[in-house]
């Protein structure tokens, strides 16, 4: 039989053949059903997320600020001379005066490590800037990024010294090695905006010039030999006669007319030593003094040359020794430092950042680095120290004068009255 | 709450009401019993899971019915694309009997089974469902003339294949794609 298009008969069947399940059962099913469709709004947003997330931080955290771009000319926007342009970034920044040298009033220059503190990655670039007692006058760096060789790099003994006119060698010990040089010149008249590239590093000739009254002594490399610096071209002569001690490092911050004083250790006995040349490195007048073997080089202070100290830092105390004759014979001074209970406990001075430097009216006044901040001895006799009140950073020795390397930064010409002074831009490592 | 349970009950009356036409209507476009079975307790259990949403439906089987058509097209493109995939073929699956249904209608079900998608729908829709052609138009959301044009060629299509099932039993079934009109091609979603 042909079969026929009934519909209705096919419908009629198929209802009558069709078992209806209990209701109940499909309350399972429509958890499931609801069970999924959460699972595909959650799939959603996590998908959405992961395309989108990757994107937002990018955009966040990877978009350069105003602050480390600078002003925008279109725009027209004045540069505000503000002494450090510190970015908006996720980490704080910190800036650390490490060393000054040049001329008071206006022609101080300072090395500055600026830092940024990522957990377990502190990035830090040292940076050669301009230290004013008035208005910063500069909106860049004379140097970037100088002696590291990554922004990682442990930096540590920063020295800068004027080789003549405007310019001037910045050195430091990278990564607890060696010590580097750079030679770099500052043009005050110079308006670029752009940072000058990290100076060339120094490297020390075997050339011996004939040096005269006046040019100094520097050390190129840690306990490495000495050079003179003639003053009138910025030639290097390697000295003729090197001081005979170990571990020497020249005593910085002195006046020129004080001579070259090195600290070290004695050859021999390898106890603290004090050497001193008066005639531009061809003789040495070395002494050791009366101390043990195996305590940090000594510390030397002098105003003429003729009256000097020398300052040993013990575990928990320091003493020091005194000389009236130029170097040749040193005695200790019996009279006792009376530091302050921070230090005097088990190694309570270890580690700490400390320094001695004579004012012009021959008092010496003395620095640590606390727990907390700068303490700062005075002795008014050469004999008798007691803590007084200091300008809050280490102190450098610069022409004419004084700078406090701590926060704000402080200069001073005699080294009690101190005047705040402006630190030129800096800007952040990359 | 209150609002919830009177939904549940929505859902339960429309169940005794529209659960055997349903099957009805989803067996003749699947040509598979058991799942058209299951696309329609498919489409009650999604009532189900949102009950307040069912309780603004204005006409419960039909949305019911959209649903489970909706199941159904998904399986099948899913099932096509596996095929395609796995096998470079055509699914072609052959119509289970129903207990209690007379074998003339069983072999009207396959008929139907070698209709396109979208005649095959309207003929459901029509015949099955007993929607007029305006709902069906509706429902698919063609032009009320590309549905009298499908129903009319369908059912030219089924006789043939009825008749042709009849006079040579032996011969392989095969789908029957007759050309569609230019405003079906264009139409047809």
């Amino acid at each position: 039989m042909r079969p026929e298009l009934d519909f209705r008969a096919l419908r009629a069947q198929i209802e009558a053949a069709t078992w209806v399940p209990d209701f109940s059962t499909l309350y399972r099913r429509a958890g499931r059903v609801r069970i999924r469709d959460r699972m595909a709004v959650v799939g959603a947003l996590v998908g959405t997320l992961a395309v989108f997330a990757p994107v937002a931080l990018a955009g966040i955290f990877g978009r350069p600020t105003p602050a480390a771009l600078g002003p925008n000319p279109d725009l027209g926007e004045a540069w505000s001379p503000s002494p450090v342009v510190s970015a908006a970034s996720r980490y704080p920044s910190t800036t650390t005066l490490r060393a000054a040298a040049g001329a008071l009033p206006d022609s101080v220059v300072v090395a500055v490590d600026v830092c940024v503190e990522v957990p377990q990655h502190r990035r830090c670039s040292l940076q050669v800037t301009m230290l004013r007692d008035g208005s910063a006058d500069r909106r860049t760096p004379f140097v970037l990024d100088a002696l590291r060789q990554s922004p990682l790099d442990r930096l540590e003994s920063v020295e800068l010294v004027r080789i003549v006119g405007n310019t001037f060698m910045l050195s430091g010990e990278v990564g607890g090695g060696s010590r580097t040089s750079v030679r770099f010149s500052v043009d005050a008249a110079d308006a670029s905006t752009q940072p000058v590239e990290s100076g060339s590093p120094v490297v020390g000739p075997s050339d011996r010039l004939v040096l005269k009254q006046g040019d100094t002594a520097v050390q190129l490399v840690q306990y490495g030999d000495f050079f003179g610096l003639r003053s009138s071209d910025g030639a290097l002569s390697l000295l003729a006669s090197q001081p005979p001690m170990a571990r020497r490092a020249l005593a910085g911050g002195l006046p020129k007319a004080a001579g070259w004083w090195v600290a070290g250790a004695d050859l021999g006995t390898g106890q603290p030593a004090v050497a001193v040349s008066k005639d531009q490195g061809r003789g040495w007048l070395a002494r050791k003094l009366d101390a043990p073997a195996g305590l940090d080089v000594p510390t030397v202070a002098t105003l003429d040359g003729t009256v000097a100290f020398a300052f040993v830092r013990y575990p928990n105390s320091i003493r020091f020794f005194r000389t009236a004759d130029g170097g040749d014979s040193w005695l200790e001074v019996r009279t006792k430092i009376e530091l302050p209970a921070q230090f005097t406990s088990d190694k309570g001075l270890v580690g700490r950042s400390f320094g001695v430097l004579t004012r012009p009216d021959r008092s010496l006044v003395m620095w640590i680095q606390g727990n907390s901040e700068m303490v700062f001895l005075e002795s008014l006799d050469g004999e008798h120290f007691g803590v007084v009140a200091g300008p809050g950073g280490p102190l450098a020795a610069v022409e004419n004068g004084f700078a406090a390397l701590g926060s704000p930064p402080r200069v001073s010409q005699d080294a009690r009255a101190w005047q705040e002074a402006t630190l030129s831009a800096t800007v952040l490592p990359n | 709450m209150g609002e919830e349970l009177e939904a549940r009950e929505a859902v339960r009356d429309a169940y005794q009401a529209h659960y055997r036409r349903l099957v009805a209507a989803l067996y003749a476009l699947t040509g598979d019993h058991a799942e058209a079975q299951d696309l329609v307790q498919e489409a009650y259990a999604r009532a189900l899971a949102r009950p307040r949403q069912f309780l603004d439906v204005a006409d419960p089987e039909a949305w019911l019915r959209t649903v489970a058509m909706n199941l159904a097209r998904t399986r099948w493109r899913r099932r096509r694309l596996f095929d395609t995939l796995v096998r470079s073929g055509r699914v072609a699956r052959p119509v289970e009997s129903v207990p209690g249904v007379d074998p003339n209608r069983v072999a009207l079900v396959a008929a139907l089974q070698q209709l396109s998608q979208a005649t095959r729908e309207t003929i459901v829709l029509h015949h099955l469902a007993d929607m007029s052609v305006h709902e069906v138009a509706d429902a698919l959301g063609v032009p009320v003339g590309t549905v009298k044009a499908r129903l009319s060629r369908g059912r030219a299509m089924l006789a043939t294949l009825l008749s042709d099932g009849e006079s040579e039993p032996e011969t392989p079934r095969r789908r029957v794609e007759a050309p569609e009109v230019q405003q079906e091609v264009r139409d047809a979603p």
